[in-house]
This record gives structure tokens, sequence and C-alpha cells, in this order.
């Protein structure tokens, strides 16, 4: 009795590291990171799913005219922001009212959009997909265009076990290839490891952070994925309420999500509306830029004040978040598939 | 030998019960008759033509004298006036039942846990893509009071949180049938203000508290 417990206590141990090892392969964050929300028993990580994600994300065959993929407003050299537009730009060079964001460690996210529109990650590809700015397609037509491709039922199949392309299957791929972008190797991160340590005006620049960016740029994701109004003045030109436009509710009047500082100097313009081209600007605004209103978070109650002496230190420690190996990771990258003709 | 007749009955009952599914029908109607796509009816002082008629019903629960004897497997299911077999839906299971419970719509627990297949299917247009949920009830058409362009409305009634929340739930006492009666709301909405409701908002509420009374059945 005894004897087949223990064996029994055994075999579940195997399976629970088996399971764990095979996740960690594709999904390996460091211990300091909170719990992901995504709930990967749901869609568990898979190498060939992962890649079929991967050409997915690349591939223009989700617009209308083939001419758009993902990677036209999310490029891997960028974090996967879209840098040099202030409002990025979709099929037939339309130009939408929003600068869109960089794509990292998303499966700590619980809504996604500036305005949190997205409640999960498997459904954020229908957006882009359906939106007459963007890829000015749908679903329906998606399926039946990959349904026609050889070289996509084969990749399908060898992911699903199924050779009917569905809804379901393409937005799982697609999760599963941004599940796999962790950003979580940046000198912040080292230094938090203790592989390496802050120069002088970084370790200022970390206490000022702490004191002045941190309630909403919260460690180690560097956002609370929250919705906040950051003092922005309204843009007239566009008039974009951010959260409102979702909940119709007056507390909730030009709130955005906040954005990760990770890989800061890899996605400028900054902002929903990418109205600051520079990181001095940023830090001006707070200094001197807050405009207030009802909805304005508390945390500007009190002005943010720095020195132009600080406003350096602070700038050094926030370079300390750019994750290189992240940005410039090969198996982020483009990558045909296995059967495709080359071009 | 008496055993034998015995085992022999028990098996042609069971038997003749296996081979038995129990099923509801949902038959969307317009002034009692089938609804018709693309008819013309004249109703009221209006003239009216309705070419797209789509609902989830979800979480159906049977019932016998009060007391549940069925939850259906199925989470949810589409009801789409283009397709009538979408109309039935089969239980595959026996029992006997007087009263069902179900919702209008699709729950919020469901509207937040991703993607599914089948009737859940974004890709039957019954999903909003540029705001997560689904749509709960759709009816598209034209009606000569409704001031849009072409005399189109569109009526696509959703929303899982509050304030929007329009999932609506009903019981309802029914042997097998249930009408939808989509006159009903021509009567109860005046068209020439109300013509186009698309997102979770104070419009969808005010139409999806009147989704209950279409539901009928002879009892």
């Amino acid at each position: 009795m005894g004897k087949n417990v223990v064996i029994l206590c055994l075999f579940a141990f195997m399976m629970i590291s088996f399971v764990l090892i095979k996740d960690n392969h594709f999904f390996n964050p460091p211990d300091y990171f909170p719990k992901p929300v995504y709930d990967f028993q749901q869609n568990p990580l898979d190498s060939n799913k992962i890649e079929l994600g991967r050409t997915l994300f690349y591939d223009p065959i989700l617009s209308d005219n083939n001419t758009i993929s993902c990677v036209s407003c999310h490029s891997s050299f960028n974090a996967f922001a879209h840098t040099d537009h202030d409002l990025s730009h979709g099929i037939f060079d339309s130009i939408g009212n929003r600068n869109a964001p960089a794509l990292f460690n998303l499966a700590w996210q619980k809504a996604f959009m500036w305005d949190g529109a997205i409640n999960h990650l498997d459904m954020q590809a229908l957006a882009p997909i359906s939106h007459k700015s963007e890829m000015g397609s749908n679903i329906n037509a998606v399926i039946m265009k990959l349904n026609e491709s050889k070289e996509y039922k084969e990749a399908f199949l060898n992911a699903f076990q199924d050779s009917t392309i569905s809804t379901a299957e393409i937005l799982k791929a697609l999760s599963q290839f941004q599940l796999t972008l962790v950003s979580a190797n940046a000198k912040y991160d080292r230094v938090k490891m203790g592989k390496e340590v802050f120069t002088e005006q970084e370790k200022n620049g970390y206490q000022l952070f702490k004191k002045d960016c941190a309630s909403c740029h919260s460690e180690p994701l560097f956002s609370n994925y929250n919705f906040e109004n950051n003092g922005l003045p309204i843009d007239p030109t566009i008039n974009d309420l951010g959260r409102y436009v979702i909940t119709e509710n007056d507390n909730d009047k030009a709130k955005f999500k906040v954005p990760s500082l990770r890989n800061l100097s890899f996605t400028y313009p900054y902002m929903h509306d990418g109205r600051f081209m520079t990181l001095q600007e940023v830090i001006n605004h707070y200094t001197s830029g807050i405009e207030h209103s009802e909805t304005l978070s508390s945390q500007f109650n009190e002005s943010v004040e720095l020195s132009s002496n600080e406003k350096v230190d602070l700038i050094s420690f926030l370079l300390t978040l750019n994750d290189k190996d992240f940005v410039f990771n090969k198996k982020h990258q483009f990558k045909k598939l296995a059967g495709q003709a080359k071009e | 030998m008496k055993l034998n007749v015995l085992f022999g009955m028990l098996f042609i009952t069971f038997h003749s019960h296996s081979q038995n599914s129990v099923q509801i029908t949902f038959l969307p109607k317009f002034e009692g008759d089938n609804l018709a796509l693309n008819n013309v009816y004249y109703f009221k002082n209006d003239t009216l033509n309705i070419n797209n008629f789509k609902c989830y019903i979800s979480n159906l629960i049977y019932y016998k004298n009060d007391s549940i004897v069925h939850s259906s497997i199925k989470k949810a299911h589409l009801i789409d006036a283009a397709d009538s077999s979408s109309f039935i839906i089969l239980e595959n299971a026996f029992f006997k039942y007087d009263k069902i419970r179900f919702n209008i719509g699709v729950d919020s627990l469901t509207n937040v846990s991703g993607i599914f297949e089948g009737d859940l299917d974004p890709a039957n247009g019954m999903y909003w893509t540029w705001q997560s949920g689904y749509i709960n009830f759709k009816l598209e058409g034209t009606s000569s009071l409704c001031p849009a362009r072409k005399n189109k409305f569109y009526w696509h009634i959703g929303g899982y949180s509050p304030p929007f929340n329009t999932l609506k739930q009903i019981a309802l006492k029914t042997n097998g049938t249930v009408s939808i009666q989509l006159e009903k709301l021509f009567e109860e909405i005046d068209i020439s203000v109300e013509y186009q409701v698309m997102s979770p908002n104070d419009n969808a509420v005010q139409i999806a508290n009147k989704l209950t009374s279409l539901f009928k059945t002879n009892h």
C-alpha cells in the first residue's frame, strides 16, 4: 500500500516535471516575473503551432489584398511596435488613429489594445484582420485563402492534426507565437539576477523611477496594465477618449492602457497617438505638461519635479530596460513554411 | 421462458429508448407564420422585410415537475433563420420534460474565455471583432419607417459586462416547440428612432429587455 503510494507520487512528480520542462522550452520567464494571466492549459505550447503562428504573423495573406501582415505594424526590430509614424497605417495606405503598441510579455496582459477593447489574446488578431484601415479582410476570407494553400494545409495538419483550417486553429497558432515573445533579458534583468551592476547614474535613475514612475509602470513588467489618464491634452484632430469608447463610463474618459517601459529605445514614437518622438519629450510632459481633468490619475495630484540632471539619470535607468537579445532574436524573425517555394 | 420475455421486453424498451434522443425546436415566426427571409410583411403601418435573423440559445436546462432532468452538453446553440436545421436542438439522451430554462445569448464567462469552435466560432458573424464579445441576438432587414439609407435597420444586440449586460434568462413550460415571435419587436421598438444598434450600450440593453417576451410556447 505504502509502496504503491510512493510509486504513484513518483510517477505524478515525473509527469509534472515533464510538463514543466516541456513548457519551459518555449516559455521561460525569470522567477521574479508574476504568474501569467494567459491560461496555457487551453492552448499548450507546441513547436509546430508556434512556428505556424510565426509564419501567419509574417504573412500578408491575412489582409484583403495580400499587402499587409501583422509585421507591417509590429516589426521584430522595433520590439514589435511601429516606429517613424505617429499613427500607424494599413491597407491602401489608410491611416488609423493610434500608434501600434509594442508586443511582448503578452502572457501577462489581461486586455489588449490601447483601450482594452479585446479581452483575450486569442481574439486579438480578429480586430486588425477585420479593420478597414488595417487588413480590411475577415476571418472567413482568411480561412478560404489558407485552405487553398497546400503548404498551409500541411502545416495546420502537422500542428493541429486537422486538414480543415478553422478560426480557432488560426487564432491559437497566432497566440502561441506571440506568447513566446518574452522580453526579460535587459540590463535591468541581468542586474536583478546578479550578473551585472548598475552605474551610479543608473542607480540614481532607478531611485527616481521608483519614486515617480513605478506606481503605474510597476516592476518587473514595467506596467500594471491598468487604464490611466496621464494628463495628455486631447488631440482635437482625433478626439480619442480611449477606454471611454469601450465602456461609455465617464470615469474612463481619456484613459489608456499603461504601456510597458521595456524596450523604449526601439518603440518610439510614444503615447497612444505617437505624439512624442523622444524620451526627453515624454519626461518633460510629466514634469511640465500635465493637463488636469476629472479623470487624471491621482498620482499626478502632486507634480513630478525633476532637475535636468535627474532627467538624465532617469533616462539612463530607462535605457537599461532595452532588451537587445529580444529585439534581435532570430526565433522571432521571418521564416518561410517548410514547403513554401522560394520567392 | 417468462424471464426471456421479460428480458426481451426490457431490451426492446431499452433499445427503443437508446434510439431516441430528445429534441426541442425553436421556430422563428412572424405573426404566427414561419419566418420567411426576404418576404414582404405588411405589419401595422409598416412594410417590412427581414433578411437576417440569428440568435444564441445557451445553458439550456430541462425540467420535469420542477426538477432538473437534463442539462444540455452543448454550451451554446446558434439559431439561424437561413438554416432550418439550426432550429432543432438534439439531446443525446432520453428523458421527459415539461419545462426548459435557457439564456438568450452567450454568458459572460464564455465571452472572456478565448476562442471556441462550432456554433461559437467568430466566423459565424456573431462576434464583434473590434471589441471582444458575442452578438446575442441579430435582426436585420428593411422597414418603410426606417429613415436610414435604403431603409435598412440593424439590431445587433450584445454586451456581457455591466452596465451593458444583455444576456437574458428565461424559463418556459413546453413539450417541445418554442416560437420566437419576431413581430413583437416591431410592436415594442420605434423603428423610426432605434434602427441602428450595433454595440454594447443603453439602446442594446433596452432592446435586450424586450427579448424574453418574444419566446412563447403553447402552454
